[in-house]
């Protein structure tokens, strides 16, 4: 099977549909006319018996309408076969034709075998229906005839019946009489007798009467036979004398007897009633009836004989259709091979053809394929995109060194601070203890030198005043002079005091260093310091840090005692000198305001925990500084390693870019050949298709030369006038048939007209016979010879059966 | 698609079958009018 397309078996398939629709109409359409035609039938024997010219002209109008409408059918049918012929060309043209041959081909030939064996049974049942009606046809028309003939006959029989009736009460009574008088020994004699003398008493009494019919006489006699016979059969079985087996040998004698009698009757009142016709009868009717008849047979004859020689001429006509049909035949067979040949090879070309196009179209596909993978770009497409993820990269380097460079602002930022802030607590310290003393001290020599110039100032501007008190100065400054040693004792011991608490705070908290190293310590200093250190050492070595610190603690509060005496010491030095040299007491106000703060920082420890808790902040502040800058750090690395990598990747889609670039090239001059060759295989497409229409018309006028064959040789009315010819024998058959039974009938009625002659013949003589029997006297025995010679065969016949 | 084709098959061969059921109905048709016709109007001719 070829290629098929579901979509071309659907419209296969709605096109049939649509024709067996068009067929199941137009079959609905002949059906009414048949049915027309029916009604027609049903009528057409009436019609054909009226010799009414205007009905048989109104049936010739409707039959010719019949048969147009019938034509008009026709011609539809004919066109529905064309459209369903294009219909299988044009799907055997797309591939359906190995199925359409193998498939439906099989399929088809059974189902038209069995339709010709149904057309086959048809036709003959058709013959057997023509056959039987003829013989029905004329078999009514016969029986009609005879019910025909049977009425007149009747009519007139009832009329003799009742006139006969009328005159054979004689008969009854002798009838009556005999049957009284016998016992039943005596009734069968008896009977002999009545036979004989009945008998003629009847032939007497009708041909006296001229009475036809004597059958209800005879059945009035039979049926009161009958009764006396039961009766007497009912007395013999009362009688004890005879043996009841005797007795039913009897009765069956008898009854045999009875029914010989009967029969015997029934066959003369047959006869007797033919006979009795006679006088109403004129045998020249039965002669003229006899001629007619023979002119009918005569012209039956003649019938049959043309008959013959149509049946000759349709034998004739048969044996030349055989002749033709075999000669047409044989031309046929010769010239469609020489057809199938043809198309054969027609046939094969357009496959070779078929399949060189299939051949071209595939590698033309192929190569529009390549071209279409080429015409997709797929290199440039790939550089855009590459292209567009260096843009990308590129605006992401851009963005991350923005970033760090953001990012190492922030850190430079937080460097600083830190760099700022950073003061080593114990150099601080350190320079704090000195600095408040040396603070101190520099005060009061401040404070001295402006004392010294007020004292200046008071000296040279209050000589009145100097004058007036020098008495009181005199003993001032002696009471300071004596005061002044105690004094300065009490100073340089303060201060030697200060500096022992310095130099011990210092070592303790050398001591207290998690890492001190005694040795280390000691190894620059003077060899007493050294043991002084050692000793110092030695005394806190065991202790915990915590307890070192409270020493230190405490050591801090005994040197900020120390130095509030010593600025109270040097007040009192200040004033002391001030006494001596003046005679007069230092003014307070000196002190009041410039040394005040000095004084507040006196209290070394408060101090220290302040500085501490700043310097605390400044560790925290660093720490979280730190802090900031490593994580800025890191962010900074790992988005200069981002960078990196993109600009790694960005070299590498350069290189990609640049690849593709020359692939594309490669590929343009690829495109060109394929579009070449896609170009010269249209060209070979065109020419093949060109090529293959030609073959296919010439296949086509090929197959439509094969396929009208047939009509072209004539052969196409063969089976028609096979049909028409066996059609014709069958109503020559069955026309011949109907006229040998007309003619068989004629035969018939001639004969039976001429019995009435001879029988018409023998009643004259039986007449003139009677007479004269009558005249002689003779007894009923010496008629009954008589009679009897007179209807001779007719009347022995008779008695014999 | 063998459905189907057997399906297509199938109303080809019914559309035959009907073909020639139509057929013979027009035959039976034309046979009968010809027979009515000889048998009823051939016979006026006769008379």
């Amino acid at each position: 099977m070829g290629v098929i397309d579901s979509k071309e078996i659907e419209r296969a398939n709605e096109a049939y549909e649509k024709v067996k629709e068009e067929l199941y109409r137009l079959n609905e359409e002949v059906e009414a006319i048949n049915s027309k035609i029916s009604k027609i039938e049903e009528k057409k024997d009436i019609i054909s018996r009226t010799s009414n010219f205007h009905e048989k002209n109104k049936l010739e109008q409707v039959l010719e309408g019949l048969k147009k409408e019938l034509y008009s059918k026709k011609m539809e049918f004919n066109k529905t076969i064309k459209i369903s012929n294009q219909i299988q060309k044009t799907f055997e043209d797309s591939g359906l034709k190995d199925f359409f041959k193998d498939y439906i081909g099989e399929h088809k030939r059974r189902e038209i075998d069995e339709n010709l064996q149904v057309v086959q049974k048809l036709k003959e049942e058709k013959s057997a229906l023509y056959e039987e009606k003829n013989q029905k046809t004329s078999k009514r028309d016969q029986e009609i005839e005879k019910l025909k003939n049977e009425f007149e006959k009747n009519k007139s029989r009832f009329e003799k019946i009742r006139s006969f009736y009328e005159s054979n009460q004689e008969l009854y009574e002798h009838i009556e009489k005999n049957r009284k008088s016998e016992d039943f020994s005596g009734m069968i004699s008896g009977m002999a007798n009545v036979d004989s003398k009945l008998m003629f008493k009847i032939m007497d009494e009708t041909a006296k009467s001229k009475n036809s019919d004597t059958l209800q006489v005879m059945d009035s006699l039979v049926r009161s036979l009958e009764v006396k016979y039961n009766d007497d059969l009912q007395k013999v079985n009362n009688k004890k004398e005879y043996s009841v087996k005797n007795e039913i040998n009897k009765v069956i004698e008898i009854n045999n007897q009875i029914s010989e009698y009967i029969s015997k009757v029934e066959y003369l009142k047959n006869k007797y009633h033919d006979f009795l016709k006679m006088d109403n009868y004129d045998p020249k009717d039965s002669e003229n009836k006899i001629s007619e008849l023979k002119r009918e047979l005569k012209e039956k004859e003649d019938l049959t004989r043309a008959l013959d020689v149509e049946m000759e001429d349709i034998i004739i006509e048969e044996n030349e259709l055989l002749n033709f049909d075999m000669e047409s035949n044989d031309a046929m067979v010769r010239i469609k091979a020489e057809l199938d040949a043809k198309i054969l090879a027609e046939e094969r070309r357009i496959e070779e053809i078929k399949k060189e196009k299939e051949d071209i179209l595939n590698k033309k596909f192929d190569l529009e394929f390549k071209n279409n993978n080429l015409d997709n770009n797929t290199e440039e497409i790939v550089v855009n995109s590459i292209e567009n993820d260096n843009i990308e990269l590129e605006s992401k380097i851009l963005e991350l060194e923005e970033k760090n460079f953001r990012l190492r602002n922030k850190e430079v930022a937080h460097g600083e601070i830190s760099e700022l802030k950073i003061i080593e607590k114990e150099e601080y310290e350190a320079i704090e203890y000195g600095k408040i003393k040396d603070n101190m001290d520099n005060l009061f020599k401040d404070t001295i030198d402006e004392i010294e110039n007020q004292a200046l100032f008071v000296r040279e501007s209050n000589f009145f005043i100097k004058m007036i008190n020098t008495w009181r100065t005199n003993s001032v400054k002696k009471k300071a002079e004596k005061e002044a040693a105690a004094i300065e004792d009490a100073f340089n011991e303060n201060d030697a005091k200060v500096n022992d608490l310095e130099e011990e705070i210092t070592l303790l908290e050398a001591f207290a260093e998690p890492n001190f190293d005694c040795e280390k310590y000691i190894e620059n200093l003077s060899d007493e310091k050294k043991d002084q250190v050692k000793e110092a050492y030695e005394a806190v070595k065991d202790l915990t840090k915590e307890d070192i610190d409270n020493k230190i603690k405490d050591k801090r509060n005994e040197y900020s005692d120390n130095l509030k005496d010593r600025f109270n010491i040097q007040k009192e030095l200040l004033d002391n000198e001030y006494r001596r040299k003046y005679g007069i007491a230092l003014p307070e106000r000196y002190f009041e305001n410039k040394l005040s703060d000095q004084l507040e920082k006196v209290n070394y420890n408060d101090y220290v925990e302040d500085v501490k808790e700043k310097n605390e902040d400044i560790k925290n502040r660093n720490e979280e500084n730190e802090k900031i800058r490593e994580e800025v750090s890191k962010e900074i690395e790992s988005n200069q390693y981002k960078i990196d990598r993109y600009t790694v990747k960005l070299d590498r889609n350069n290189d990609i870019i640049e690849k593709l670039e020359e692939k594309k090239k490669e590929q343009d001059a690829e495109r060109k050949n394929n579009k070449n060759d896609i170009d010269i295989n249209s060209k070979k497409l065109e020419n093949l298709d060109i090529e293959l229409v030609n073959h296919i018309d010439d296949l086509g006028s090929l197959k439509d030369e094969r396929d009208n064959l047939e009509v072209d040789l004539g052969r196409d009315k063969i089976d028609t006038n096979k049909e028409d010819l066996e059609n014709r024998k069958l109503f020559n058959n069955s026309e011949k048939a109907k006229v040998n039974k007309e003619k068989e009938e004629l035969k018939r009625l001639i004969e039976e007209e001429q019995r009435k002659i001879e029988k018409h013949k023998a009643y004259e003589e039986f007449k003139k016979t009677n007479v004269a029997l009558r005249k002689f006297g003779m007894t009923d025995l010496e008629k009954s010879v008589l009679i009897s010679n007179a209807f001779q065969m007719d009347f022995r016949d008779g008695f014999e059966k | 698609m063998e459905e189907e084709l057997k399906k297509l098959a199938k109303s080809v061969v019914d559309m035959e079958i009907m073909m020639e059921k139509l057929n013979i109905n027009i035959l039976r048709a034309e046979e009968r009018i010809k027979s009515i016709e000889k048998e009823v109007l051939n016979k006026e001719g006769d008379k």
